[in-house]
């Protein structure tokens, strides 16, 4: 085997703070399930405290490769008794990538007349379901009015 | 090995006036095992409230957002498949 060409055990050796850097990050975002992630900071204004709620969906993934190869090159003209030089070459990458989505749900209110929980309302969020569902809706009946798109129980 | 976990925290008490307010919340933890990576969606559930002797209230958190978001979709599937109904009750009964 040729000297430069690694042996899996290297090979591993050399994925090891890739793949610890990974685990760390990991386990860091593994950690962000937990009351203090989806409550924020109370806020106290004169005698009313504030906390407001969120909800939070995380994704993260990574990954890691390694590879080595060799192979023979070719004796140069004039050079044939000379041991053709041995090609080895290797190389590694990671990659990973996450993304966080944060919707505020409602605010907690302690005042002294109380605790409640006053919802957060998005009304842009339920517009947008409301123009799909209409959108599904006039899609469904335009099909049924034309008689060549119509459903094929439905054919005249 | 579980792939889904779900688990409910309770934060620390929090001291409002009279009020001792014990924050909860719930996370669901999707990560098959041998895979680097996972996803997490985490959602608040409901605010516990102790206010002096009194017996402690459990204040729950809708989302309202989502609810409506549901709801609407709901209305706009069941809505759409009663059009087919209607309309496959209608050719037949013309034939």
């Amino acid at each position: 085997m040729d000297e430069q060409s690694m042996t899996p055990e290297e090979e591993n050796e050399d994925l090891a703070p890739a793949v610890g850097m990974a685990q760390d990050t990991m386990d860091k975002f593994l950690d962000t399930a937990s009351v203090d992630a989806v409550f924020g900071i109370p806020v106290q204004h004169e005698d009313t405290l504030i906390i407001p709620a969120a909800e939070i969906l995380s994704g993260m993934a990574f990954g890691v490769g390694f590879g080595s190869g060799t192979g023979p090159v070719e004796a140069k003209e004039g050079e044939e008794n000379q041991t053709p030089a041995m090609g080895s070459g290797s190389g590694g990458g990671g990659g990973g990538g996450g993304r966080v989505l944060a919707r505020p749900v409602a605010v907690v209110i302690a005042s002294p007349q109380g605790v409640r929980v006053e919802p957060v309302v998005d009304v842009t969020k339920i517009a947008l379901a409301a123009l799909t569902a209409v959108g599904f809706m006039i899609g469904m009946t335009v099909r049924m009015l034309n008689p060549k798109r119509a459903f094929p129980n439905g054919e005249e | 090995m579980k792939i889904l976990h779900l688990e409910t925290q309770t934060g620390e008490p929090i001291q409002a006036g009279e009020n001792t307010i014990t924050l909860v919340s719930q996370s669901v933890r999707l990560q098959p095992p041998g895979f680097p990576g996972g996803l997490i969606w985490n959602r608040p559930v409901a605010v516990r409230v102790q206010t002096g002797s009194e017996p402690e209230k459990t204040l729950p958190v809708r989302d309202v957002t989502r609810l409506a978001q549901l709801l609407v979709v709901g209305l706009g599937l069941v809505g759409g498949l009663f059009t087919i109904l209607a309309w496959k009750m209608t050719s037949k009964e013309r034939k």
